[in-house]
């Protein structure tokens, strides 16, 4: 049983992105989700018309400190908790030979995977102390079909390999929440594909977002400290916020098997959603705080956003010289395609959730390595540690050179190559075999090419068109280098 | 909560939080570093130099 605050929050979710099934955001959508998307898609693209996001980075300097504020009371306030009402009570499965007969919980049954392994339940109180405890003990968690073992039967009686292979085809197999060791749970290649996925994304590397803003930095802007404070800042709101506030909070009011599903389908977005209005729920002015938590990180967002809109609006008209309103034009245009195939096809969230995972883990993790393999090893890290160290007020480690040329490359290579072949025996979130079998998916997939395609042929235009105005002198061009030399006093 | 993960989360969350309020003191105590604030203008510095 959900809590009251809890279960308002998931059903007003499901309703307001049309979970339920496809085109289910038509309903009452003029009245629950437009207002939203159209203040959403107003605000974005006049910022960006305007050019005023020098605006909303100052700010965001009052609102980002604000937001830790804020984060931290909620964060007291979860720690605070205990085990309040609405609180889900867990069973959690372990090997048989790995707990204590004692500590079994006889209530639940005991089950049976497709490799013949015995699971056991263990029954767990969601409060503060297991919440955090499933944060960071150094287990993992992951979830298995099995079948479950009928207990009068007798040992002989229990469902070979094959019987549970045969009952999970059939649909009869349940999904239950397994506990995993330290090590084996480091060993999955998904753990690491995901964090990597992850930190790539909420850092903007390998999304061409980092192009934009090295755009705006002079010569002897401190990149190297910079840089670092944004890894840091970002790593103290995911780990020292995100971990200590929403997933104990989540363990608190939701049940287990959805955040571990959450996990490993890479998409634990929602889980804040869900969990937080619980905890509003329990505290003083429960309103005002999550209306203003929420608020600071929808202005969080947008700063990303415009980040992700510029780089495409710069190319359109540096490359194809368009005036301001025609590019702005066109990427809303392109960007309202990409917003209302979304929002239709809503359905279960198969289109979000596979363009999520193919453009922000899949591609991202891509990109991001040939991002570091051109830094290490084409345009030369060499050159490339020159350039940091201009203007940098902290100096740079002696092992960074070995780190970006073989460290680094070596684990994304090897993680991605784990994880290619890891799929090839996964039964579940396989999204290979989505795209197979799955004609949403297909489609998903169509046009997230088409779009790719489309943009494709434009940088042949532009390219075309910039070399014309190398050739007719409007851009100088030093003949040894052929790179574009000093504008105006400016810089090559 | 088991002792490993009190370990984990010490080391995870301290570690986190030494680091990012490091960096902040170095950013404030670091004449003219904190005042480099730039927006997605229509002219890169470049331009505008």
């Amino acid at each position: 049983e959900l809590s009251l605050a809890v279960a308002t929050a998931n059903n007003y979710l499901v309703d307001f992105a049309g979970i339920g099934g496809d085109f289910g955001i038509m309903q009452d959508f003029w009245q629950r989700t437009a207002p939203f998307i159209i203040a959403c898609f107003a605000i974005n693209f006049y910022l960006i018309w305007r050019g005023l996001n020098k605006g909303i980075e100052w700010f965001c300097k009052w609102a980002m400190p604000a937001l830790i504020v804020c984060g931290i009371i909620i964060l007291v306030r979860v720690l605070t908790l205990g085990a309040p009402a609405g609180a889900q009570e867990h069973v959690i499965y372990h090997q048989a030979d790995a707990v204590p007969v004692a500590a079994v919980d006889a209530e639940a049954p005991r089950m049976v995977t497709a490799a013949g392994a015995q699971l056991v339940p263990m029954s767990v109180q969601g409060d503060v102390d297991s919440g955090v405890g499933f944060m960071w003990n150094p287990v993992g968690h992951r979830t298995v079909a099995a079948l479950p073992v009928d207990a009068d039967a007798g040992a002989e009686a229990l469902p070979d390999g094959a019987a549970v292979q045969t009952a999970i085809a059939a649909g009869k197999a349940q999904r239950v929440v397994v506990e995993v060791g330290f090590w084996e749970a480091l060993a999955d290649p998904q753990t690491w594909l995901a964090a990597a996925g992850q930190i790539f994304f909420s850092l903007s590397v390998g999304l061409g977002v980092i192009v934009t803003y090295a755009s705006y930095m002079r010569r002897d802007d401190d990149i190297a400290l910079s840089s670092l404070t944004a890894a840091s800042g970002n790593g103290f709101f995911e780990v020292a916020l995100g971990g200590m506030l929403v997933i104990p909070a989540a363990f608190i009011f939701i049940p287990v098997g959805t955040i571990v599903d959450a996990g490993e389908r890479a998409s634990s977005l929602s889980l804040g959603f869900f969990a937080l209005p619980g905890v509003f729920e329990h505290m003083p002015a429960g309103h005002f705080f999550g209306g203003l938590f929420f608020f600071l990180l929808f202005l969080a967002a947008v700063t990303s956003s415009l980040s992700m809109l510029q780089p495409a609006i710069a190319f359109l008209e540096e490359g194809l010289g368009l005036k301001r309103h025609a590019s702005v034009t066109i990427l809303g245009a392109l960007t309202a395609l990409g917003a209302a195939f979304v929002a239709l096809i809503s359905g279960n969230l198969v289109v979000l959730d596979h363009m999520d995972f193919w453009m922000a883990n899949f591609a991202i993790f891509l990109l991001a390595t040939v991002e570091v393999v051109l830094f290490a090893w084409v345009i030369g890290v060499d050159k490339g540690l020159r350039e940091l160290s201009l203007g940098a007020e902290i100096p740079l480690p002696r092992w960074l050179p070995f780190l970006l040329k073989v460290v680094t490359p070596v684990f994304l290579i090897a993680i991605f190559v784990i994880w290619l072949g890891q799929q090839a025996t996964k039964d579940k979130s396989n999204y290979f075999i989505a795209l197979l079998e799955n004609s949403t998916v297909q489609v998903t997939i169509g046009f997230m090419l088409l779009v790719g395609i489309f943009f494709a042929l434009l940088v042949q235009v532009a390219v075309k068109r910039w070399q014309a105005l190398e050739a007719s002198g409007a851009v100088p061009v030093d003949p040894a280098t052929s790179e574009h030399v000093a504008v105006e006093g400016g810089e090559a | 909560m088991s002792f490993g993960g009190w370990i984990i989360m010490c080391a995870s969350v301290g570690g986190m939080t030494l680091l990012f309020g490091w960096c902040i003191w170095k950013v404030l105590s670091t004449p003219g570093s904190s005042e480099h604030l730039h927006g997605f203008e229509v002219e890169t510095p470049d331009h505008e130099d």
